[in-house]
C-alpha cells in the first residue's frame, strides 16, 4: 500500500509528521519497511517547516492561500526555498554530514575568534588572535601578562566549555525529540535536569561544594543519573513499559523534585547556601575553568559518541518501535542506551553549567529544517549547532551590557521563545499535534 | 539655670538641623553626594501645612520640620496623620507596640525607642551577621514572615517596607492594625527625613532631632576633611561581593555606590555604566582598573576567600588596587544597610582612601537609645 503523508490520519504518522520524519517530497511504503534502511533520506527528511510546504496539499489549506495574489506569491517564494532545503535534506547523508560540518566549523571558527576578542577588556583582535596562536605553541606575541590571562584564563575555557556544554544539550535534544517523537522533548522533560539540579542543591545545603573538590558537578551528575533511574522505573511499574509512560512519569518526577528544592530553599536557615542554591539554579557559564573543561569534555564525547552510532537505529525506532524490530533492531537495549547517553551528556552540562533553557530544542530544530530528520547527520551535526548557539548566546551575554553580563540562559530563552511562536505560527495546522 | 542651659542647647541644636534639612531641600547637591536611588526627595518643600480636621494641641516649643508625609508638624498630640503612599494614615495614639518590615527599620526603631515599645523585631535584626543592632535586639521576640505571625504578635503599628506585598498590607490593616509604608532611602545619605517621619509617627521627635543631629555631625565631619578633588582626581573605588560563583559590583544607584562618593572616592562600576548590583566578571574588573576594591560580604560568606582570589588572580596583575594590595574587606553591615548606619560605612570608607586626613579621627558607632 502507497500512502500520501497527508492523507493518514493516525497518530503515530502524526507524530512522524510533527517531528519532521515524513518528507515533503516522498512516499512512505508499509509494504516493504526495508525501503526505509534502503533509502532513509527520503523517508526521513525535513522539518516542521517543510511540513509546511507538504500541508499545502491539504484542500482547504489550498483555498485559503488561493484567497490572494500575496498568498500565492508568499506559497511560491517559500516553494522554491523549500524545495532548496527538499533538495539539500534529499542528498545523500554523507554529503549532508560533510557539507554541514563544513559550513558549521567554519561559522564555528570565526564565533571563537570574535568571541575570543570581544569584552569588556579591550584587546586588539590581531594580539587576541596571537595569543591564541601563542596558546597553541605556534606563535609569539608582545602582550602583557595581564592581556594573555585574560583570553587563556577567562574567555578561552569559558568559548570552549560554552561548546561543550551547547554540543552536549544539542544532541541530547535531538535524541530525546526522536525518542519521544515529539517535538517538544528535550533533556528537561524525563527529569535529568531537575535531577542535576537537585544533586546539586543537595551539595550546596551540605556544604559538600566547600570541602570537597568537584562534589557540585560529581552531586549534579548522580542526580541528573538518580532521576532518570526513578524515572525508567516508574514507567515500568506493572511490567509495561512504554515510551507515553516514560514521559509522563518524568513530567511527575520533575515536578516532585521541582517541590522538593523549593522544599530545600525555603527551610534552608543558612542565607549563604540559600544564595548559592539560587545562583546555581539560575545557570550560566562565567565561572568556567580549564579543569571544568577536563571533566566535562569526555564525559560529553562518549554520550555523543553513542548517539551516533546508534542514530541510525534511532531513525527506526522513530518510525515505530514495531517497524525498528523487524528490522533487527534490539528496540529495549537501544533505546535504554540512547536515554543513558542523553541523561549522560545532560548531566556533565548541567553539572557546570546550570539549568540552560532551549538550546536542546533550537539547535536540533533548526538543523531539521535544513539537513531533514535523518539521525545520522542530525545528531552530528546538533552537537555542533548546539555548541555554537551556546557560544553565540554567551558572547552576547557578555558584551551586549558589558561590563555587567545577562545570564546566558535569559539569551537563549530570549532566542528560543519567539523561535518557537515562528514555528508554531507557521505550521498551524500542526499546533494542534503538539 | 541647668535646665535653661539644657533648653538653649536644644534650641540650638534643632536649629542648625533645621537650618540643615531647608538648605537638604533647595536643591543644592551635596559636592560627594552619589544620585539618590528613591526618587523620593528627602524632604518636601517648606509650604504652610493642610489644617487639618483633627483636634490639634497647642504647638510645644520645639517646631518639628516639614518633612514628606506628615500632614501637619505643627500637630504634636494625637491623632496625628501622616501620608505615605498616597494614602492618609491615621495614628490615635503612640504606639507602644510597633512592628517593622525590614532590618533598616528595626535598626532606626532601636535608635528612636526603648526595647518595650517592639511587639517583635525582624528574623534578621538578632543576626549579627546582617544587622548593625544585634546586641540592642538581645531578648526581644522575633516574628517570621506570614500575615498570622505578624498578627500573632499583636501590633499597633506595623511599617512595611518598599518591598511589602499589598495585599499582605491589606490584610493587616483589614485586621485592624494600622499599616506605614515607609521607603527607606537607599542613597547613603542617612535617612534624615524618614527618621523624622517616623520619629513624629512614634511620638519621639525630640529623640528624632537629637538622632539627626549626630547624623548629620557625622556626615559634616567626613566632607569637611575629604579633599576637595575633582573625578579624575579621587581614587577609583569598586564595591563587590561574589556569592557562589557570580560576581557582583554596585553602580549608580546603590548604597555601597553612595557611600563610596560620600567617604570620597570615585565609583568606577558607575563610571563605566553599570546601574544598581549587576554581575561582572573578572575580566569586568581589569577593564575597571579600580584603585581601591571595597569587598562589602560577610567574612563568613567567604570575603576573605574572595580577597586572595582577586590578589591572586593573574588577569588583575596591571590593576592598580591588585599593584598595590588595596583590597579591602569591610564591615558590610554598614554598607548595605538602608539605616542610618550606612553613615558609619562612610566613616570606614573615608579612612581607608584618606588615612592621613582621618588618622586623629576617633569614628564611634551610635549612640543607643537611653530615654525612658
Amino acid at each position: 500500500m502507497i500512502r500520501k503523508p497527508g492523507d493518514l490520519p493516525d497518530l503515530a504518522e502524526q507524530s512522524l509528521f510533527a517531528i519532521g520524519s515524513v518528507s515533503g517530497t516522498g512516499w512512505v511504503s508499509n509494504e516493504n519497511p526495508r525501503s526505509i534502511r534502503c533509502n532513509p533520506c527520503r523517508v526521513m527528511a525535513t522539518g516542521i517547516f517543510l511540513l509546511g510546504s507538504a500541508s499545502s496539499r491539504v484542500p482547504h489549506l489550498r483555498s485559503e492561500r488561493r484567497k490572494s495574489r500575496a498568498g500565492r506569491w508568499s506559497v511560491r517564494r517559500r516553494a522554491g526555498w523549500l524545495r532548496a532545503v527538499s533538495e539539500f535534506s534529499n542528498t545523500p547523508v554523507l554529503v549532508k554530514l560533510g557539507l554541514g560540518s563544513a559550513v558549521l566549523a567554519v561559522v564555528g571558527m570565526v564565533l571563537v575568534i570574535v568571541a575570543a576578542a570581544v569584552g569588556p577588556f579591550t584587546i586588539p583582535p590581531s594580539l587576541t588572535i596571537g595569543i591564541l596562536l601563542e596558546h597553541l605553541g605556534i606563535a609569539e606575541t608582545t602582550a602583557s601578562d595581564a592581556e594573555r590571562a585574560i583570553i587563556t584564563t577567562i574567555r578561552l575555557p569559558r568559548i570552549l566549555l560554552a561548546l561543550v556544554v551547547g554540543a552536549a544539550l544539542g544532541v541530547s535534544g535531538a535524541v530525546m525529540q526522536g525518542l519521544f517523537r515529539n517535538p517538544m522533548a528535550d533533556p528537561g522533560i524525563i527529569g535529568v535536569s531537575a535531577g542535576g539540579a537537585l544533586g546539586a542543591v543537595i551539595a550546596i545545603t551540605l556544604g559538600l561544594h566547600a570541602v570537597i573538590a568537584f562534589a557540585l558537578p560529581a552531586m549534579a551528575f548522580a542526580g541528573a543519573a538518580g532521576a532518570l533511574a526513578l524515572v525508567y522505573v516508574v514507567a515500568s511499574l506493572g511490567g509495561r513499559f512504554s515510551m507515553a509512560a516514560l514521559l509522563l512519569s518524568g513530567v511527575a518526577i520533575s515536578a516532585f523534585i521541582a517541590a522538593i528544592i523549593s522544599a530545600i530553599i525555603l527551610f534552608t536557615s543558612d542565607l549563604q547556601a540559600q544564595r548559592e542554591m539560587l545562583f546555581w539554579l539560575a545557570g550560566g557559564l562565567g565561572a568556567s575553568t580549564w579543569t571544568d573543561i577536563r571533566i566535562a569534555t569526555p564525559l560529553v564525547l562518549l554520550g555523543i559518541a553513542i548517539a551516533i552510532l546508534l542514530s541510525r537505529d534511532l531513525n527506526l525506532l522513530m518510525v515505530s518501535e514495531d517497524e525498528a524490530k523487524s528490522l533487527g533492531v534490539r528496540v529495549v537495549l537501544t533505546r535504554n542506551v540512547l536515554l543513558l547517553a542523553a541523561s549522560l551528556i545532560t548531566g556533565a552540562a548541567v553539572a557546570f553549567s546550570g539549568a540552560i533553557a532551549f538550546v536542546g530544542l533550537i539547535a536540533p530544530h533548526t538543523l531539521r529544517l535544513i539537513i531533514g530528520a535523518d539521525h545520522r547527520a542530525l545528531v552530528p551535526l546538533s552537537a555542533i549547532g548546539g555548541g555554537i548557539f551556546l557560544l553565540a548566546a554567551d558572547t552576547l551575554a557578555r558584551v551586549a551590557v558589558a561590563p555587567a553580563e545577562i545570564p546566558v540562559g535569559v539569551v537563549t530563552a530570549l532566542v528560543g521563545a519567539p523561535f518557537f511562536i515562528l514555528l508554531l505560527a507557521r505550521n498551524k495546522s500542526r499546533a494542534s499535534m503538539l | 539655670m541647668k535646665s535653661v542651659w539644657k533648653a538653649g542647647s536644644f534650641a540650638v541644636l534643632t536649629a542648625v538641623v533645621i537650618g540643615t534639612v531647608l538648605v537638604a531641600c533647595s536643591g543644592d547637591p551635596e559636592p560627594t553626594a552619589q544620585p539618590t536611588a528613591t526618587p523620593e526627595p528627602t524632604v518636601a518643600p517648606t509650604s504652610t501645612p493642610e489644617p487639618t480636621a483633627t483636634p490639634v494641641p497647642e504647638p510645644t516649643a520645639v517646631p518639628y520640620p516639614t518633612v514628606t508625609g506628615i500632614v501637619d508638624p505643627t500637630n504634636r498630640g494625637w491623632p496625628r496623620e501622616v501620608e505615605l503612599a498616597d494614602e492618609i494614615v491615621t495614628i490615635e495614639e503612640p504606639p507602644m507596640r510597633v512592628l517593622a518590615y525590614s532590618l533598616g527599620h528595626d535598626e532606626i526603631l532601636l535608635a528612636l525607642m526603648n526595647a518595650e515599645r517592639f511587639a517583635a523585631v525582624g528574623p534578621f535584626t538578632g543576626d549579627p551577621d546582617y544587622s548593625n543592632v544585634a546586641d540592642l535586639a538581645e531578648g526581644l521576640s522575633t516574628f517570621e514572615s506570614g500575615v498570622e505571625n505578624v498578627l500573632a504578635a499583636n501590633p499597633d503599628l506595623v511599617l512595611a517596607s518598599r518591598y511589602t506585598d499589598a495585599d499582605v498590607v491589606d490584610l493587616i490593616k483589614e485586621a485592624g492594625v494600622t499599616v506605614a509604608r515607609t521607603v527607606l532611602d537607599g542613597s547613603a545619605s542617612g535617612n534624615i527625613a524618614n527618621i523624622l517621619l517616623i520619629g513624629y509617627m512614634l511620638g519621639v521627635e525630640e529623640r528624632a532631632l537629637e538622632l539627626v543631629a549626630e547624623i548629620q555631625g557625622k556626615l559634616d565631619f567626613v566632607a569637611e576633611r575629604v579633599p576637595p578633588l575633582g573625578d579624575a582626581e579621587r581614587p577609583s573605588v569598586i564595591a563587590t561581593t561574589k556569592y557562589a560563583d557570580s560576581i557582583y559590583v554596585a553602580g549608580n544607584d546603590t548604597t555601597e555606590g553612595g557611600i563610596v562618593e560620600a567617604g570620597g572616592g570615585f565609583n568606577a562600576a558607575a563610571r563605566d555604566g553599570i546601574v544598581s548590583h549587576q554581575t561582572v566578571s573578572i575580566e569586568s574588573i581589569a577593564a575597571m582598573s579600580p584603585d581601591v576594591i571595597i569587598i562589602a560580604q560577610p567574612i563568613e560568606f567567604g570575603a576573605n576567600e574572595y580577597r586572595d582570589e582577586l590578589l591572586a588572580h593573574p588577569a588583575l596583575v596591571d590593576v592598580p588596587a591588585i599593584a598595590n594590595n588595596e583590597v579591602h574587606v569591610v564591615d558590610s553591615r554598614k554598607y548595605t544597610t538602608l539605616s542610618h548606619w550606612n553613615v558609619r560605612g562612610i566613616e570606614q570608607t573615608a579612612l581607608l582612601l584618606y588615612p592621613d586626613q582621618f588618622s586623629d579621627a576617633d569614628f564611634v558607632d551610635f549612640e543607643p537609645y537611653d530615654g525612658e
